[in-house]
């Protein structure tokens, strides 16, 4: 019997040590993870993305206005890739090394990664056009990862015919989003004002036109002199000022119905009209007995508001996107300089302090920079920077560099730009650029006139 | 029953001084031999950044403590026994540790991370008080401890290598600077400069890899619910420039295949805040 309750206990140390050994094999096991190699990178490249964008697969048979279904579907790829590449972040891959293989439908829903891998495009983008009954057109795309093999998008639009070119642009911001993370541009248009004539009588009128410079429209005669467009950021509405028998008004203009109204007769002269981040206010510059200041209009009731009082010149007023704070340019400090201020008036601080003079400075729709021109020895420039007045940046560099105006994802900065004058008194021409965050991707925007003081719209909707 | 419970007690404690002394890692004595290994040792190749941070302390450590370290350590150092003397390096058998380097500079499509290895061993002191031997065979235990200069030890190469940890230091540091500098110097990753607050977006990517070099699988983000969240688009987008990369540059065939335990699971850090701000 004690044999027994000895072997019981033998038995029983046994178990324990046991499960003892089992515990320190445990721990032993979770050793090796300490020697996982952390490889930290931290320079990279802000090269363009390769992407391959094939044309729209259409019917060459079904034929509407302008042309066959298929032929639609390749001016829709072209002007997605003109987008793309306009915005310096992606590089569209030459169709000419397109690797054609398999079956148009199967290639559509299958691509083959491997080919497209071959000729170096990151992401691909395929997709479809066709007739439907009622005489729209059903145009449909997806948005591939060649390296990781997967879809990362896919959308389906219907459209009359006509708006080929807003699917076009529609498009290009579903990639744009998808890609960058971030809303898109494409799909909006671009107010400003066009010049002609010599230089004594120079004809301004109001145009409009899509961001890359397509349907371009007058909205104005030239009779008389327009100055500050200015967009909504809620509505496809326009503020500007317009001399008047040399009176100055602010204009309300709506391009959808292209009614036009009177904001408002102002004592004295009214400057750089600006809408608020809501649409419902008006905030401006008004020059009242030789001293100009900031005014704030709502736009119900036509209440006006003074915000500034200083006998320095306070001038074109801008709003944060959360309507709190207002940036605006004065002289108050000896020479031309951006302040903050409370949208109330309250807590005017001055955030530039560099060499020159700054002007017209403009609060990202992102919020997190303001736009400016600076001039400094006898040239002109168009930087960023924080709200704070850190972290300031130059962005572009010319003779004459004026006027900048946020694209509505707070990514790109356009401006107008005028050619110095040679000894004949040639030159001076003025004409839209933009410029992206990087400094490095700058651009012109054709227009069929001189252009200046350009205001971009906000998604049209 | 009280007999049962003294042989119960007995043995019990004859299992806990088992797992106490003959069990390596319950006694883990790791972290005195990293602070021993004085860091101007490690000898770095053309490496940029790294070789600049390790230019920098070198009159200073070479001053103060890591020397005074050393001796310390010798006297504390019991004589090795016969037996293993027999295996030691003696100065007439010089040959084995140009033997080693033979070993590791094979590989000659990475002459950067091969040519590193042999050149820390101190060539000077080809005595027995190579300090990288010297642990291995002083301290037993580590023949059984699975740490990283277990797994240095290559049995696929036949002869079993003695490596120190100052080898295995310099060996990672190396393996880092070499993947850094594939995916810098083939362009595969692509900041994601201009989104908003861009320079905190910092992505980790785990890898496993094939001993040719080649990715076992999908790479992982470390943060992977974060891409799906509202608001983190700015973050999934950096995540999937970072897989990009990590994709665009395979193989990392360049990797000394007999370091394959060290290399066959990578973290790779993407941090964009010194490439955005310069």
């Amino acid at each position: 019997m004690r044999l027994f309750k000895i072997l019981r206990l033998v038995t029983a140390g046994f178990t324990l040590s046991a499960l003892l050994a089992a515990l320190l094999v445990t721990f032993a096991v979770t050793m090796p993870a300490e020697a996982r190699i952390v490889v930290d990178v931290n320079r990279g490249h802000a090269d363009p993305l390769p992407i391959a964008i094939t044309d729209l697969v259409g019917s060459e048979s079904d034929i509407i206005s302008g042309g066959s279904v298929k032929n639609y579907g390749q001016r829709i790829a072209l002007v997605i890739k003109a987008n793309l590449t306009r915005s310096g972040l992606f590089h569209s891959v030459d169709s000419e090394a397109f690797i054609r293989s398999g079956t148009v439908e199967g290639n559509l829903r299958n691509p083959n990664f491997n080919n497209w891998k071959a000729i170096g495009a990151h992401a691909l983008m395929n997709g479809s056009i066709s007739l439907q009954e009622d005489g729209r057109l059903k145009v449909e795309f997806r948005l591939w990862d060649v390296l990781g093999a997967n879809q990362m998008t896919g959308l389906r639009y219907f459209t009359s015919p006509k708006n080929w070119r807003r699917i076009a642009h529609l498009i290009s911001d579903a990639i744009y989003k998808r890609m960058t993370g971030e809303s898109g541009y494409f799909d909006t248009r671009v107010v400003y004002i066009s010049e002609s004539g010599i230089a004594t009588k120079r004809v301004k009128r109001l145009a409009i036109m899509d961001q890359d410079g397509h349907n371009h429209t007058f909205l104005t005669n030239g009779k008389n002199l327009v100055l500050t467009p200015r967009f909504s950021p809620t509505a496809q509405e326009i503020t500007y000022l317009s001399y008047h028998n040399d009176d100055p008004r602010v204009y309300l203009y709506n391009i959808d119905s292209g009614k036009q109204e009177i904001l408002g007769d102002f004592p004295g002269m009214t400057f750089a009209p600006r809408f608020s981040p809501d649409g419902n206010k008006v905030i401006m510059s008004q020059a009242y007995k030789g001293n100009s200041d900031i005014y704030v209009m709502e736009l119900r009731t036509r209440k006006i508001k003074q915000l500034t009082r200083h006998t320095a010149i306070d001038t074109s007023p801008s709003y944060s996107p959360d309507s709190r704070y207002v940036t605006f340019n004065s002289d108050r400090g000896g020479s031309q300089q951006i302040y903050v201020m409370e949208s109330s008036g309250k807590n005017i601080k001055r955030i530039s302090f560099g060499k020159g003079r700054y002007s017209t400075p403009v609060w990202s729709p992102r919020g997190d920079l303001i736009a400016f021109t600076r001039q400094y020895q006898g040239k002109f420039y168009i930087g960023v920077m924080r709200p704070d007045g850190s972290g300031e940046r130059l962005l572009s560099e010319s003779f004459l560099d004026e006027g900048p105006t946020w694209s509505p994802n707070g990514r790109v900065i356009m401006f107008f730009r005028q050619q110095p004058y040679d000894n004949k008194g040639r030159g001076g021409e003025t004409q839209l650029w933009t410029v992206d965050l990087t400094g490095y991707n700058e651009r012109q925007v054709i227009t069929p006139l001189d252009a200046s003081d350009p205001a971009w719209s906000p998604l049209i909707r | 029953m009280r007999n049962a419970v003294i042989i119960s007690l007995v043995f019990h404690m004859v299992v806990m001084t088992a797992g106490i002394f003959g069990l390596p890692m319950t006694s883990r004595e790791k972290p005195t031999q990293m602070k021993v290994i004085p860091i101007e040792m490690i000898s770095i190749g053309e490496v940029t950044k790294l070789k600049a941070q390790e230019k920098k302390p070198d009159p200073v450590t070479k001053k103060t403590p890591p020397k005074k370290k050393m001796p310390e350590r010798k006297i504390e150092m019991p004589p090795p026994p016969p037996k293993l003397a027999s295996n030691m390096p003696l100065p007439d058998m010089a040959a084995k540790p140009k033997k080693k380097k033979k070993k590791v500079e094979p590989e000659k499509t990475t002459p950067k991370i091969a040519s590193r290895a042999p050149e820390i061993t101190p060539k000077k002191k080809p005595s027995r008080f190579n300090s990288g031997k010297l642990s291995a065979l002083l301290d037993k235990r580590e023949a059984a401890q699975p740490n990283i200069i277990e797994q240095l030890k290559d049995k696929t190469f036949g002869e079993e290598r003695v490596i120190s940890t100052v080898d295995v230091r310099q060996q990672t540091l190396s393996i880092i600077d070499a993947v850094g500098q594939h995916i810098f110097k083939n362009q595969c990753w692509n900041i994601p400069a201009g989104a908003k607050g861009a320079e905190g977006l910092v992505v980790t990517i785990q890898t496993r890899l094939s001993p040719d070099g080649k990715l076992i699988g999908s790479p992982k983000v470390v943060e992977k619910r974060r891409m799906n969240m509202p608001g983190q688009e700015f973050y999934r987008t950096a995540a999937e420039s970072a897989l990009r990369a990590v994709r665009k540059c395979a193989p990392y065939d360049f990797l000394p295949k007999d370091q394959y335990n060290l290399w066959r699971e990578l973290d790779i850090v993407f941090d964009p805040e010194y490439a955005i701000s310069g």
